[in-house]
Formats: structure tokens, C-alpha cells, sequence
């Protein structure tokens, strides 16, 4: 009878795991297309009306505007107050806006054939840090390092191709 | 020089900004997250913005703003909100190659919408992400 139950019980863990992957990946994809679609736009309608920082900081106030006006209920209603995670994700979203920053700035100096690459590799930056902070937290295994690798250099052979 | 320091730099700010969120999302849900983190970057680049380049925000076109409009909420609600989520749902590790694979999805756009051809090294890079994500995704956890 326990056996039964416990089968029962890691069946619903499998496909609650699963379902959780698949949710991810849906999502994953979605923020992969909405970048993609954005600098498809970018580089076809906005290329030349501002410079980089004003363009970004325009962009930056609808995106904000936008997402506030959306998740106004969900803050509403949100009771959480929690000073580290708010600390977090400030220091995110600074660290975001200072990537922006930089990668304009050497876009600036130097030729995009040359930097597209090395701004590629974000990923593997991300793998680093999480190695270092993230222990207990996460498991960076040489599997996940592998692929993240693979898909860089397929992105550094598109940007340069 | 200065170029590639400053382009790994941006690299490494990208890095850490997503191992930042993945502690974040440990505290906070993620639609407050995205909020905060959104609000952060805005303060940081209108103060850049506004102090370096007045001029050049006062001269910007009705065109200008609302095509900027439309990136910014492709990439702002709807990639970082959703980038976010995959982070939650995938851990670190594996969203950030799913999510790195977005010249994939500009490329295949390029190719549909404005007729770009496909030419062997861009295949060979869309055959590299493809495997680099199968690679990632089937990784056990």
C-alpha cells in the first residue's frame, strides 16, 4: 500500500517536474523572441533617430510605464515586503542599465564586428557568478556549461557571419 | 583595447545583474522583481540621459518615441518579465542559454520578414545554438 502511494506520490513529482521545464522553456522562448523581435525593429526602424542612451532611456520609460500599468493589481495585492529582495533586484536592474551603458560606449570606440562577439558571452559570465554565488542554491553542472558554450559560439558565429 | 574592456565589461554586468535576480527571486515574486529591477535601470538612465544628452531628448521625433515605445515593450513587460520567469522555473543555468539564443529568433525574423538569405555560416550558427539548447534543456537536474 505504501509502495502504491509512494509510486503515486514520485509520478505527480515527475510531471510537476516536467511541467514546471516546460513552463520555463515557454517562457524562455517568449523573452528569447521578444529580444529577438526587438532588435530585428532596432536595427531596422530606429537605427539613426537618437543616440544610444536616449533611445535606451525612451524605450526604458514605456517598458516601465507599460509594465506598471500591467501588474498594478499584482502589487496591490502583493503583502511582501522584503528588504534583501528588493535590494537584489535594484542592484539587477542597475547592473542591466550599466551593461546597456558600457556596450554603447564601446560600440562607440570600436567596431561592432569585433565587440558583437565578446558581448556574446554574457552567458558564460552568468555561469561563473552563479558557480560562485549561487552554491547551495544551484547546481552549474559541466552538461549545462557545455551547452551554454555551444550557444554562444553559435551566436558568435551569427553576429560575425 | 579600451572597446573589447568596456564590451566585456557590459558582458560581465549582464552576468552578474541575472545571478542578482536568481538570489531576488528567492525573496520576492517575480512581477515585483521585474518592477523593481525596471524602475532601478530607468532612475540610472534617465539621470545619464537627462544630464549628458538634454538636446538630443528634447529634439526626438513623435516617430522616434513611439517606435522606441514599441521596443520598449518587447523588450521591458514582455522579455525581461518573461526572462524572469524562465529564471524561476529553469534556474539560472539552463534559462540563460535559452534566453541567449534571441539572434536566433532575429535572424529567422530577418530571413521571413525583410527576405534576408540564409547563407552556410549562419546555418552553421543556428545548427551550433540548436545543439548548444538540446545540450542545456536535456541536462538531468
Amino acid at each position: 500500500m505504501s509502495a502504491r502511494w509512494s509510486e503515486a506520490g514520485n509520478g505527480t513529482a515527475v510531471s510537476s517536474a516536467r511541467r514546471t521545464l516546460m513552463l520555463g522553456l515557454l517562457f524562455g522562448f517568449g523573452a528569447a523572441m521578444s529580444y529577438g523581435t526587438s532588435q530585428v525593429l532596432t536595427r531596422y526602424s530606429v537605427s539613426g533617430a537618437a543616440p544610444p542612451l536616449v533611445g535606451a532611456f525612451v524605450a526604458l520609460t514605456w517598458g516601465t510605464a507599460g509594465f506598471a500599468l500591467m501588474s498594478v493589481r499584482a502589487v496591490a495585492r502583493a503583502g511582501e515586503r522584503s528588504a534583501r529582495g528588493t535590494l537584489f533586484f535594484a542592484l539587477a536592474g542597475l547592473f542591466s542599465a550599466c551593461g546597456i551603458m558600457l556596450m554603447f560606449q564601446a560600440l562607440q570606440l570600436g567596431e561592432v564586428v569585433i565587440l558583437s562577439p565578446v558581448l556574446a558571452t554574457n552567458p558564460l559570465f552568468t555561469l561563473v557568478f552563479a558557480s560562485m554565488l549561487l552554491r547551495g542554491v544551484e547546481r552549474i553542472t559541466p552538461r549545462i556549461v557545455a551547452g551554454a558554450l555551444l550557444v554562444v559560439a553559435g551566436v558568435v558565429v551569427l553576429t560575425v557571419a | 583595447m579600451l572597446a573589447v574592456g568596456l564590451a566585456i565589461a557590459a558582458a560581465a554586468s549582464w552576468g552578474f545583474s541575472a545571478v542578482l535576480v536568481r538570489l531576488g527571486l528567492r525573496h520576492i515574486s517575480t512581477t515585483i522583481g521585474t518592477l523593481i529591477s525596471l524602475g532601478a535601470g530607468l532612475v540610472f538612465t534617465a539621470v545619464l540621459a537627462l544630464v549628458l544628452q538634454w538636446r538630443e531628448v528634447q529634439a526626438l521625433s513623435l516617430r522616434a518615441v513611439l517606435l522606441f515605445g514599441v521596443i520598449g515593450v518587447l523588450n521591458f513587460p514582455m522579455g525581461r518579465f518573461l526572462n524572469y520567469l524562465a529564471m524561476s522555473k529553469l534556474g539560472v543555468g539552463r534559462s540563460t542559454p535559452v534566453l541567449a539564443s534571441a539572434p536566433l529568433f532575429a535572424v529567422l525574423l530577418a530571413v521571413v520578414v525583410t527576405g534576408e538569405s540564409l547563407r552556410l555560416p549562419t546555418l552553421a550558427g543556428i545548427a551550433l545554438i540548436v545543439s548548444g539548447l538540446y545540450v542545456t534543456v536535456t541536462a538531468p537536474r
